[in-house]
């Protein structure tokens, strides 16, 4: 609990406070970002409403993405039919036109939820960054329980703000359970 | 997601219904004017335009029914506001309204249905249908929608008044009891009842698809009407204590999800129609897509579905009562055309089986005629209960202080 | 460390509960110990012997020709597409379930939406070897993708509703993978982290993807969660419409029906919902999680089956009034066929089960009775095959031409390959059952952490933030 160094050392993630709420949590991410810090970040085992807005996170790229790839799949279904059937080898079926639109409607349908769904998955997991199986907070002291029970709040050591011992005592005044520092090179 | 508490909005005054009588009484009299220039031009032109104005004010009336069985039934939180408004749209006093202006359909019945002609040449098919098309049983019919709608509509609307004043919660549930088979029985008589009146038009055509597409017709109308009541006077006691981000939310949803509907039933319909080109059967979309009444389509089609649906998909609309409120009333307003494209070419019938596009003096004359009646029958109904049912659990907490 | 919050000790009984919540669901999978041992063993055992039954039949079936199963002239469409279609119908439950009931926050999905969507998957495996067998040729079966300059030179008929089925049930299999698949990337998470052996630590690490619970990642997590659970919900409409379509854009009487869209997707919804409760009755008392997948929702599932049935019930109507309002003399001798023909026992049957039976879950007593309802569901499973049968067989055989009417049973190849499929299914979610979590466990967290109340904790600086706000 005390080893805290108090020079700046670069092989310093950041500081890590646990909590055991996600009440706590939330409170302590608004206080953190009212206090200024900008390279914030939360962890808690179930979507906690309303800690990524606290840290002023608003993005909405995801739900854009999928309205996009939407459209796109929209268009490559219609355009599909429309290429094979009446460009590349037309074909007199029952005496219904090349362009049957209304029958052209299933496939653009699935197609735009196909193109849709994979927008949201690929868009959602690039966004994050994943697949990464290994990042520094994973040294963080009990991370393990951060998809279990606990809630964890880490102010990163490339935020401005960062100050080891400063931020240590910021982070204890959050009625945190514990806060440890996490490090770039796993030393347990 | 949390159990955000929202603020009323500061009230403006209280909601005041009784100016809509005149509003109505106007209407009455422009439409019944109207609607005498018609009888003038032709007996079979204002009868059978006539049908329109009833179809359009029907569909609302069993719209506003159908909710208030839905509402008793699944008791959402969502339909609680709305609730009386549904009561007198759909109420007994309004059903015994329509049933009366249902009266000239009866006198026109020969002029607007050919199948009641006696004297026609033999056409099989017609004879196969006799036993169900007939004058007689027809009326019959008629006699045993009203009965059951106006019963059950009262009973319903008599235990909502009462649980007003006797705060007894059994109520809600004698209530779920009745509503639940009721809606049942609804869903089986608005098969045969829009099958008699709107279908047996052409009397040779025919759809199983039509129940299940006139109950997507009427939750839409009543859900965007119902709306359009609630969110005229979001500013207005007592609404302004319910209109939160929450019940907009909701109602856009419900609305968004009956225009998927709308889409989807009406695209099912028209895909096995046109996939098939059975002959009895396409002549029903030949009609509809003839002269300029396929350009009425694309319009009916790009407005009850395209538009409402992006404009529904976005959260923002749904967020606020007054872009909500302009959803609505699009919705709503784009029924007059929908219903106009469902009934009118029916009858338009020009020279070697085509259609001709136009709209009839009458057309306009009894939407109005009908409608300033059931808007004045609306309004005298909605002012003589409490605007929200008082005692219900699921209104906000404090509501019912304020009103009382 | 922090001084003590007053308020914690509301929390104590929280974090076990978070804690027990993991070892309810999570540990199931990491503790084989914990398994109901014969009761696991018994069905799987059943599901694993049909699934050789099933291996056999489809190697005879390759080996020989679609001659060995009963299709004739002129029922072309026999046991293949009658499973086929009453497998996707089951799978759509599973869909609903998760989709739809996320869309309207209706918090009882939580504890069955994992085991409902791997139920979907597995029905939609099922229902795939049907067509794809039925076309005789099942190894150029990539002949359907249009993937047609190099290998034919030609192009699918995308005015075929046949083709429509290939891109919808693909589509759909795809989309409900996907959404399975992000729906266990926390839950992976939680059993890498709670794992003690190796290889389930590296196994679920991998699947896990890394994932470590960033606000940043759940924001976009569930903003990509809901939008998949919106785009699933019409989706399901459309696969079942598209199947629908098979039957209803053709001339034959009993399948042009403009009311076959919604009737079929109702059909699938009531007949998922049987499937779901036939797995979920049992396996909640085999593994203890009566707590988790409780009474309200049995009780919520009996009530949408009894939706459900009653729309399919008023489906059933309406083509009886149709036929006769019509007045078309062959949708008449079609319905008077089925009625009264040698086919009469599959159509009285299928009312009595689809019909008649369900009507008893209008009383709560029996929707909260599991043995009942067990039974029930099994009548839906039988009505809603034999709904099928009616629809293919009666309305083939006996066609326009009555010199070429005949009679349509099914082989011995037949019921090999559909009793078949329901032991590659029963394998499949017993594998799953013992190897996945079942539960979503991060939702039923999430809906933990609401119900234990939310109450800020205080200390000076998050007073200070308040003060901050609200300047």
């Amino acid at each position: 609990m005390s080893e805290a160094t108090m020079t700046h050392d670069s092989k310093v993630y950041g500081y890590l406070a646990e909590f055991e709420s996600a009440d706590g949590l939330l409170a302590a991410a608004k206080a953190t970002h009212a206090e200024g810090y900008a390279k914030v970040e939360a962890y808690s085992p179930f979507p906690v409403h309303g800690v990524s807005e606290a840290l002023g996170f608003h993005e909405a790229k995801v739900p854009w993405l999928i309205f996009v790839s939407g459209v796109a799949g929209a268009m490559a279904g219609i355009g599909l039919q429309w290429w094979t059937g009446s460009v590349d080898y037309p074909m007199n079926v029952g005496g219904r036109p090349n362009f049957a639109w209304p029958q052209f409607i299933p496939v653009t349908f699935e197609c735009t939820v196909l193109f849709a769904a994979f927008g949201a998955v690929l868009g959602m997991l690039a966004l994050n960054g994943l697949p990464r199986p290994n990042h520094p907070i994973f040294n963080g002291k009990r991370f393990e329980l951060a998809s279990q029970d606990r809630f964890f709040l880490c102010i990163e050591s490339e935020d401005p703000k960062f100050e080891p011992t400063a931020t240590r005592r910021f982070l204890e005044t959050l009625n945190a359970h514990a806060v440890s520092e996490v490090r770039h090179d796993d030393e347990d | 997601m949390s159990h955000d508490h929202h603020e009323p909005l500061p009230a403006q005054g209280k909601a005041d219904f009784g100016k809509l009588i005149p509003v109505g009484g106007i209407m009455l009299l422009v439409g019944g004017g109207l609607s005498a220039v018609a009888y003038g031009q032709g007996q079979a032109q204002f009868f059978q335009s006539y049908l329109f104005g009833f179809v359009f004010w029907m569909l609302l009336t069993l719209g506003c029914y159908g909710l208030v069985l839905l509402h008793h039934t699944v008791r959402g939180q969502w339909s609680v506001p709305l609730l009386r408004i549904w009561e007198a749209g759909g109420g007994a006093t309004m059903l015994i309204t329509m049933a009366v202006l249902f009266a000239p359909v009866v006198l026109g019945l020969s002029e607007i249905y050919h199948w009641t002609d006696k004297h026609a040449p033999f056409d099989k098919l017609l004879e196969a249908k006799r036993w169900w098309l007939n004058d007689g049983f027809f009326i019959l019919r008629q006699g045993i929608y009203w009965f059951v709608w106006i019963v059950t509509a009262w009973i319903l609307k008599r235990s909502s008044l009462r649980e007003d004043k006797t705060r007894d919660t059994n109520e809600a549930i004698r209530r779920t009891n009745i509503s639940a088979p009721s809606i049942l029985l609804f869903l089986l008589m608005v098969t045969v009842c829009w099958t008699d009146w709107v279908m047996s038009i052409e009397a040779h055509w025919y759809s199983t698809l039509w129940g299940a597409l006139f109950m997507v017709y009427q939750g839409l109308m009543g859900l965007a009407f119902g709306t359009v009541v609630f969110l005229t006077n979001a500013r207005k006691e007592p609404y302004n204590l319910v209109v939160n981000p929450k019940i907009t939310k909701d109602l856009g949803n419900m609305m968004f999800a009956f225009t998927m509907l709308w889409g989807y039933l009406t695209i099912s319909q028209y895909l096995i129609i046109y996939s098939a080109n059975l002959p009895e059967e396409t002549t029903y979309y030949v009609f509809r897509t003839d002269n300029s009444w396929n350009l009425l389509g694309a319009f009916v089609v790009l407005f009850s579905f395209f538009v409402p649906f992006l404009l529904l998909l976005a959260p923002r609309i749904k967020a606020a009562a007054n872009t909500l409120l302009l959803t609505a009333a699009l919705i709503f307003v784009v029924r007059i055309f929908d219903v106009f494209w469902l009934v009118a070419p029916a009858f338009h019938h020009g020279e070697a089986a085509r259609t001709t596009f136009g709209v009839r003096i009458g057309d306009v004359g009894s939407l109005l005629l009908v409608g300033g009646v059931w808007i004045a029958v609306f309004a005298t109904q909605l002012r003589k209960a409490n605007l929200l049912p008082l005692h219900d659990p699921r209104l906000p907490e404090g509501v019912p202080q304020h009103v009382a | 460390m922090a001084p003590k919050n007053p308020l914690e000790e509301t929390f104590i009984e929280g974090e076990q509960s978070y804690a027990s919540l993991d070892r309810a669901i999570g540990d199931i999978v990491l503790d084989q110990k914990r398994q109901p041992g014969l009761k696991w063993w018994v069905p799987f055992a059943i599901g694993f012997t049909l699934l050789q039954v099933m291996m056999l039949a489809l190697t005879v079936l390759v080996f020989t020709g679609t001659g060995i199963w009963g299709i004739n002239n002129p029922v072309g469409w026999g046991f293949a597409i009658i499973n086929f279609v009453w497998w996707i119908g089951i799978g759509h439950a599973g869909t609903l379930i998760s989709a739809i009931l996320l869309l309207f926050r209706q918090q009882w999905r939580n504890s069955i939406n994992r085991f409902a969507e791997a139920m979907t998957i597995f029905a939609v495996m099922c229902a795939g070897i049907f067509p794809l067998m039925h076309t005789g040729r099942p190894w150029v079966a990539y002949w359907l993708m249009p993937i047609g300059p190099d290998t034919l030179r030609m192009w699918p008929q995308f005015r075929s509703p046949l083709v429509w089925d290939v891109f919808a049930v693909s589509t759909y299999f795809t989309v409900s993978a996907l959404f399975w698949f992000i729906g266990m990337i926390p839950d992976f998470a939680t059993l890498r982290d709670r794992a003690t052996k190796v290889f389930p630590k590296v196994a679920f690490g991998i699947v896990s993807m890394g994932w470590r619970g960033a606000s940043r990642h759940w924001h976009r997590y569930e903003q990509a969660y809901l939008i998949l659970a919106g785009l699933s919900t019409p989706l399901v409409l459309s696969v079942h419409s598209i199947v629908s379509l098979d039957f209803a854009v053709s001339l034959i009487p009993g399948w042009h029906a403009t009311i076959f869209p919604p009737y079929f997707v109702a059909g699938a919804v009531y007949a998922g919902f049987a499937m779901v409760l036939t797995f979920a009755i049992p396996v909640r008392k085999w593994y203890a999680l009566e707590h988790v997948i409780t009474m309200k929702h049995i009780e919520w599932m009996a009530k949408i089956m009894l939706a459900t049935g009653l729309f399919v019930f008023y489906g059933y109507l309406t083509e009886v009034f149709f036929a006769f309002y019509s007045g078309v003399e062959w949708e008449r001798f079609m319905m008077m066929n089925r009625m009264t023909g040698p086919y009469w026992w599959a159509y009285w049957t299928l009312i009595f089960c689809n019909g008649l039976v369900p009507q008893i879950l209008w009383s709560k007593k029996i929707r909260q009775n599991t043995a009942i309802l067990f039974v029930v569901c099994m009548f839906v499973s039988i009505g809603m095959w034999l709904e099928r049968f009616v629809i293919v067989v009666t309305s083939l055989h006996r066609d326009f031409l009555p010199s070429s009417w005949g009679m349509y049973f099914g082989t011995v190849w037949d019921w090999g390959l559909y009793l078949g499929t329901i032991g590659f299914f029963t394998f499949l979610m017993f594998l799953f059952m013992r190897f996945l979590p079942m539960i979503n466990i991060f939702e039923v967290k999430e809906l933990f952490s609401r119900m234990i109340g939310a109450k800020p904790a205080s200390s000076p600086a998050v007073a200070k933030a308040e003060v901050g706000a609200h300047e």
